[in-house]
């Protein structure tokens, strides 16, 4: 008999970026990156516990913009290009370091895993991942959900209900058409909640979600269980909160377990460390240098001083580090177990990309932790919310508080100066939206396609990467390019359309560029979403 | 940012960079120093963000991270042009956090024109109600108090002085000893911020506190600092006309 439950989730998102116009875009390699060291890896990890019976239960978000992408032919070809690339350059490193046994057995590891990546993407999965993840899907394995349509910071569009419904109700259509079943939870990004939205939520058959810590303990009852059971909203959605213990050991970067000195540096990149003549056919154009994926360092130390990464080590740390994952939950098991008259549920929620993008070794971590869940213990039982949800229907009503898990636990990341420029904007296009799908309430032709980009352009510039990194201060001139460029597109459309003056061209250049969500439908400002 | 694709940019280019990140340059400086400048301000500035982040922001950071350099643009093409207001009176009103709120308006041309030609006008202001467990009709509310505004003005992060409660803006001005209503904001209701004292009694156990506490743990990360404010703010605690009704 189990003693409780670990719920891990993992958010898999990436924002809409996607320029046929261009040969080659920058920002296209966050998408690059993340399917080698991220999607690739964990799907393996998947087929791995698979092919040795290995059961588990693993909750998977992945965003609609995410989901559009890794379907997108374009993307496809592009990241074909990139791997094959990566192939050749690890090819080259193989040869460079010939003299050098430390950084040849390294080199010859990144070729392995750039082939293997080729393999996989073109002859396992036809080079679309969503087959995949789908796979898992279907065999029980991953309970997959989805998350905002355009992942747009919810507490934020709250004063337009038109707006939430239409961020929900295309997320919700999006995943269905994607994975083929609707998804009974949603991933709320950056765990933005206020009270009210499990209304809209309820309207799409969505039963739960997840929210911060504070978001189920300031809640407007005092939490019988603290995080360890979900609570009830009022209209019986169910919320989980997350476990600030578990985040801590996996997401700190000073403390937690990605920060160890035999694991491998993510900044030390040979896009910056070799001399320009040589890596200049694998970096950006313009000798812009940015990340290969190929490191040679461990952590080692806070200087700069790095000694060179050991496969070996850096595995049995990774053993290491399940243990003391799985020894850590049992402790704090043994703690809170006794005085619950349930079993209690850890809800263990990260960002994909934690995995294996920055914390190298992260997937193997999590291979190697859902074996040892599987055979050395059974006091700890992996769980999906609709599992739990199946075994403990009846939860304590009450309603969450206003959270997120950004700094302070509230709006500020995305609400601050350098981002609240953007509201102004994107409510008033919600208000012109609404304006519109009363004005032309049954369309066809271009005027009804010019309707529906306005949808999608509104929807993409309510994405939350762009006050995101507006706020971090590092790609921002991309980020407000972004947010201009969808403003900009909307207001056209939407000063066209009352002219009556529609530039058809024009209409199809943007259609093809930002094509995500084929099916959109602008009547969906027509419906009444005042809930 | 790296040496290396400073070296890349002009003189000129590089006094640009020094003026948009408001680095204070000094006459006669030399490329070399100049760079040395710019690496220093910027990699600053960045370890101030970064100690400001808590560990799920540092971890989503990198995952937007390709790059060492900063990405730059010193052209400042308005390639997408976007109004700079849309000239029709109302007000948007967003809870941030239990304390402070971001207030945003907008008037429409003809009434700033006519605010202008009133000889009269004495002051533009927002009226900030507390209406918890209120059904406002414009009047009824617990209590206000007035923000005053300039007419160039179109935003504010205002300072709300309790968590769990409601609130509701209202435009006004006031010409010849009479104020004149012009709109009124969306309502916000802001988080309780703290463990509730409300008890279910089908959903407590003695052990309750025991649980609270253990789900605590680590949960230092969200004490409000007063000393991290956000630009542009009126402190409610500098307000001298407070009107409780």
């Amino acid at each position: 008999m189990s003693k409780g439950y670990l719920m891990l989730v993992l958010h898999a998102h990436l924002p809409f970026v996607r320029h046929p116009e261009y040969d080659k875009f920058l920002e296209e390699n966050w998408l690059y990156e993340a399917i080698s060291e991220t999607y690739l890896p964990l799907l393996r990890v998947f087929r791995h516990l698979k092919e040795d019976n290995i059961p588990f239960r693993l909750t998977l978000s992945v965003s609609p913009t995410l989901c559009t992408m890794l379907s997108d032919p374009l993307l496809q070809d592009r990241y074909l290009n990139h791997v094959k690339s990566l192939v050749q350059l690890a090819e080259n490193e193989v040869e460079r370091t010939a003299g050098e046994p430390e950084m040849n057995v390294l080199a010859r590891m990144y070729l392995e895993r750039f082939t293997e990546n080729l393999t996989d993407f073109t002859e396992v999965y036809g080079k679309n991942l969503i087959k995949g993840f789908k796979y898992f899907q279907e065999n029980n394995s991953l309970e997959i959900i989805t998350t905002s349509a355009t992942h747009c910071f919810m507490p934020l569009l709250q004063v337009s209900p038109a707006g939430v419904n239409a961020q929900i109700r295309t997320a919700a259509e999006t995943h269905l058409d994607f994975f083929g079943k609707r998804s009974r939870g949603i991933w709320l990004p950056e765990c933005g909640y206020f009270p009210g939205l499990e209304s809209y939520l309820a309207n799409n058959d969505i039963e739960f979600f997840m929210v911060d810590t504070h978001g189920i303990l300031y809640a407007d009852k005092k939490p019988k269980y603290g995080v360890f059971a979900p609570l009830c909203c009022p209209n019986d959605i169910a919320v989980f909160g997350r476990d600030p213990e578990t985040s801590r050991s996996v997401w700190s970067s000073e403390h937690g377990y990605p920060a160890d000195p035999v694991y491998r540096e993510y900044y030390r990149d040979i896009g910056f460390d070799l001399p320009l003549d040589y890596i200049r056919p694998y970096i950006h154009d313009n000798d812009i240098r940015i990340n290969t994926g190929i490191k040679y360092w461990a952590i080692t130390g806070k200087t700069n001083h790095k000694v060179p990464y050991n496969q070996e080590k850096a595995r049995a740390k990774v053993s290491e580090h399940a243990d003391n994952f799985i020894y850590m939950r049992l402790k704090q098991l043994e703690k809170i177990t006794p005085i619950m008259d349930r079993p209690p549920v850890i809800v263990s929620p990260y960002d994909a990309e934690l995995f294996g993008h920055w914390w190298f070794e992260g997937p193997q971590w999590l291979e190697t932790l859902i074996r040892k869940l599987a055979v050395q213990q059974d006091s700890l039982k992996m769980i999906t919310p609709t599992d739990y949800l199946i075994d403990f229907p009846e939860n304590q009503v009450a309603t969450p508080s206003f959270s997120s898990w950004g700094n302070n636990g509230y709006a500020e990341v995305w609400l601050e100066n350098s981002n609240d420029w953007i509201y102004p904007h994107i409510y008033s296009s919600l208000e012109f939206m609404e304006r519109l799908a009363k004005q032309f309430p049954q369309e066809s032709g271009f005027r009804r396609r010019a309707l529906n980009q306005a949808v999608r352009e509104l929807l993409l510039s309510q994405a939350s990467d762009w006050a995101f990194i507006m706020k971090m201060g590092t790609m921002v001139p991309y980020a407000v390019k972004r947010t201009r460029e969808h403003i900009y597109n909307f207001n056209r459309l939407y000063k066209s359309l009352l002219r009556n003056e529609l530039d058809i061209n024009w209409l199809i250049a943007i259609e093809n560029k930002n094509n995500i969500f084929p099916k959109i439908d602008y009547r969906i400002f027509n419906e009444d979403s005042n809930i | 940012m790296t040496r290396e694709r400073l070296n890349l940019f002009s003189f000129e280019e590089l006094l640009q960079l020094a003026s948009n990140e408001d680095i204070e340059v000094t006459e006669g400086i030399c490329k070399e120093s100049l760079i040395e400048l710019i690496l220093e301000v910027l990699s600053e500035q960045r370890e101030e963000r970064s100690q400001l982040n808590n560990i799920s922001v540092r971890g989503e950071e990198i995952k937007y991270n390709i790059m060492q350099d900063e990405e730059i643009d010193l052209n400042h093409r308005d390639e997408y042009p976007i109004p700079r207001r849309y000239k029709f009176t109302r007000i948007l009103f967003l809870p941030r956090d239990p304390f402070w709120a971001y207030a945003y308006w907008d008037f429409e041309d003809e009434l700033i024109d006519k605010i202008k030609a009133d000889e009269n006008f004495e002051r533009l202001f927002l009226r900030v109600h507390d209406i918890k467990m209120v059904d406002f009709n414009g009047k009824n509310s617990n209590y206000s108090f007035d923000i005053e505004i300039q007419l160039e003005d179109n935003s504010w992060y205002i300072n709300i002085p309790h968590p769990d409660s409601d609130y509701i803006l209202e435009l006004y001005y006031s010409t010849n000893g009479q104020e004149v209503f012009l709109t009124r904001s969306n309502r916000i209701q802001t988080p309780l911020g703290r463990i509730s004292d409300v008890i279910d009694n089908e959903w407590h156990s003695e052990n309750t506190d025991k649980l609270i506490e253990a789900s605590h743990h680590t949960f230092s990360q969200y004490q409000f600092s007063w000393g991290n404010i956000p630009q542009r703010i009126l402190s409610f605690k500098n307000l001298n006309f407070l009107q409780r009704k």
